[in-house]
């Protein structure tokens, strides 16, 4: 697999994950912050770009466990995490492999999102943006297009990725997407079939 | 100062518009080096840079479709289709997509002088004209129809459309299509697909050609489906159902037409009816069809191709919802489930009975 190859492979069995993690690690671990939460996530990021794709056969999975090794790493360096949650960490080896239907957010829903966040970027970011991203055109272009200079361009669309990046990943507000919490809520059931 | 998820940003932008010197690269590798969560910040920046791609495809394929209804495009003037798969590549094809904007702009320009000049007629030409739409593999285009129909096509498929004051006429060439159709009583809405068709007034159905059938699974309404020359024979007042080569398909039913043969009409769950048009938001899904089946839905969506290479995996049942144009996902996934070996070979991948690879 070439570089742009992992990068939609990571797109595809890690991305869609995100939110219900972050949402997941801030519920159950009211120890971490929100940079404890974001170390935690770019760490998993870096371990699992390091993993040979091809023996992953559920990027969920795979991504919860990578983050309970981290947690686990942690609390032994007892950095952040109360030695009392190691069991809570542990039940989340009892995590379905199979993520349910509810978990995939329709492509429709993801885009009606994606146009809410757009929307509320900055006049000139987000046109900035479409332009590179909807109409595909270079940097160079965008910056003519525009009247500005390439570096600004480049500024725009590194606040667009940065904001709707970090938009993506957190869970819908309510009522958006309904869904319980995985982890938490397997951790009590004997199996994993009940879906 | 910026946090890493900034920094991060930054350098994804930078290295998709392939703005990297040598500079810049040994600048960028240094960062990451520094600090695992850099790299995974990176990584994570450059695969959301990505996943909007495919956002933008889907954004992209419904403001072409606004444009499109504004402006009836003769044949000439229809873009090369884009397969969804190359805009998700780095540095997607920005020729391509920076042409379609002042072709339009003439193309407007061109209608309004003639209008001019002809008059009438040269509305009636451009009113008869018969339009072509085409996807590209790995592509799911939506095109909004001057009636105010709308076809979503599925990869790989083409339909020509042409409208007139009695009759909306659209055949499927190849491929699949979705159609949700505007309410005109006075003005049927006839799918030709080989030689079966399918009728409609106001109704959403999707119909699929394949080498031996044409498949209709109808999701609101009712349709009559039969034979081509007999559906577009009745004037919009008769009753077809009441012959007996025509049959209605309702709401949750499924119909297969093969070749000059009646259409066999059967209930379909909703479940099974969705799971059919998984591809709507770019999925394929499978609920225990054999690997075979699966591998040649995904292929559709796909340049690149899976090979089984033996029949006994061939025919082992898959499950699982999987995005279309992810071919190496769909491989891993199935290779894993099956106990196989997933093997790229060039321009396809291998399929092949082996040891199964463990998580972690």
């Amino acid at each position: 697999m070439d570089e742009p190859a992992r990068y939609r492979w990571i797109a595809a069995n890690i991305l869609p994950y995100e939110p219900e993690l972050r949402g997941w690690l801030r519920r159950r671990l009211r120890a971490l912050g929100d940079n404890d939460v974001d170390d935690l996530v770019q760490e998993a990021f870096a371990r699992i770009w390091a993993a040979d794709f091809a023996t992953i056969r559920n990027g969920r999975a795979y991504l919860y466990a990578t983050v309970r090794h981290l947690l686990a790493e942690y609390a032994r360096r007892s950095r952040i995490v109360p030695i009392e949650l190691l069991g809570e960490i542990d039940s989340l080896n009892l995590i379905s492999e199979e993520p349910g239907p509810e978990r995939r957010v329709g492509a429709r829903q993801e885009l009606d999102r994606l146009r809410v966040i757009v929307a509320a970027l900055p006049v000139q970011c987000r046109r900035v943006f479409e332009l590179r991203k909807f109409e595909g055109l270079s940097h160079r272009d965008v910056a003519a297009r525009m009247g500005l200079s390439e570096k600004t361009v480049e500024n725009h669309l590194t606040r667009a990725l940065a904001r709707i990046g970090a938009a993506l990943a957190t869970l819908p507000s309510t009522g958006e997407v309904t869904h319980s919490e995985p982890p938490a809520k397997r951790a009590d059931d004997t199996d994993h079939g009940n879906d | 100062m910026e946090t890493i998820s900034e920094l991060a940003a930054r350098w994804a932008v930078r290295a998709d518009a392939g703005a990297l010197g040598p500079d810049e690269e040994r600048e960028l590798e240094t960062w990451l080096a520094a600090d695992s969560r850099h790299r995974g910040a990176y990584v994570r920046a450059r695969a959301q840079w990505v996943d909007l791609d495919r956002l933008a495809a889907l954004q992209g394929s419904a403001s072409s479709a606004a444009e499109s209804s504004r402006v009836a495009q003769p044949v000439a003037e229809e873009p090369a289709p884009e397969p969804a798969a190359a805009r998700a590549g780095v540095g997607a094809r920005p020729e391509a997509r920076r042409a379609t904007l002042p072709r339009r702009q003439l193309l407007v320009a061109g209608i309004a002088a003639m209008g001019v000049l002809g008059g009438g007629l040269s509305w009636l030409i451009l009113r008869e004209a018969q339009e072509r739409y085409t996807s590209g593999i790995g592509e799911v285009r939506r095109i909004a129809i001057e009636d105010g129909s709308t076809l979503l096509l599925n990869t790989a498929s083409e339909v020509t459309v042409r409208l007139t004051t009695q009759q909306r006429d659209i055949r499927l060439v190849r491929g699949e299509a979705l159609f949700e159709v505007a309410h005109d009583k006075s003005r049927p809405f006839i799918v030709h697909a080989n030689d079966a068709a399918v009728r409609a007034v106001g109704t959403a159905f999707a119909v699929r050609l394949d080498a031996a059938q044409v498949d209709v699974t109808v999701t609101e309404g009712v349709v009559e489906v039969g034979d081509s020359k007999t559906l577009s024979g009745l004037g919009p007042t008769t009753a077809p159902a009441s012959r007996p080569d025509v049959k209605r398909v309702a709401a949750h039913e499924h119909a297969v037409i093969a070749r000059s043969r009646a259409p066999d009409v059967e209930p379909i769950a909703p479940a099974k009816a969705d799971r059919q048009l998984a591809w709507r938001e770019g999925m394929v899904s499978f609920d225990g069809e054999s690997l075979q089946t699966a591998v040649a839905e995904i292929n559709r969506h796909n340049r690149r191709q899976i090979v089984i290479d033996d029949p006994t995996l061939a025919a082992m049942p898959i499950v699982g919802v999987f995005r279309a144009i992810d071919l190496e996902g769909f491989s891993a996934a199935a290779a894993a489930a099956l106990k196989a070996r997933a093997i790229p070979d060039g321009d396809v991948i291998r399929l092949q009975p082996g040891p199964s690879k463990t998580l972690n």
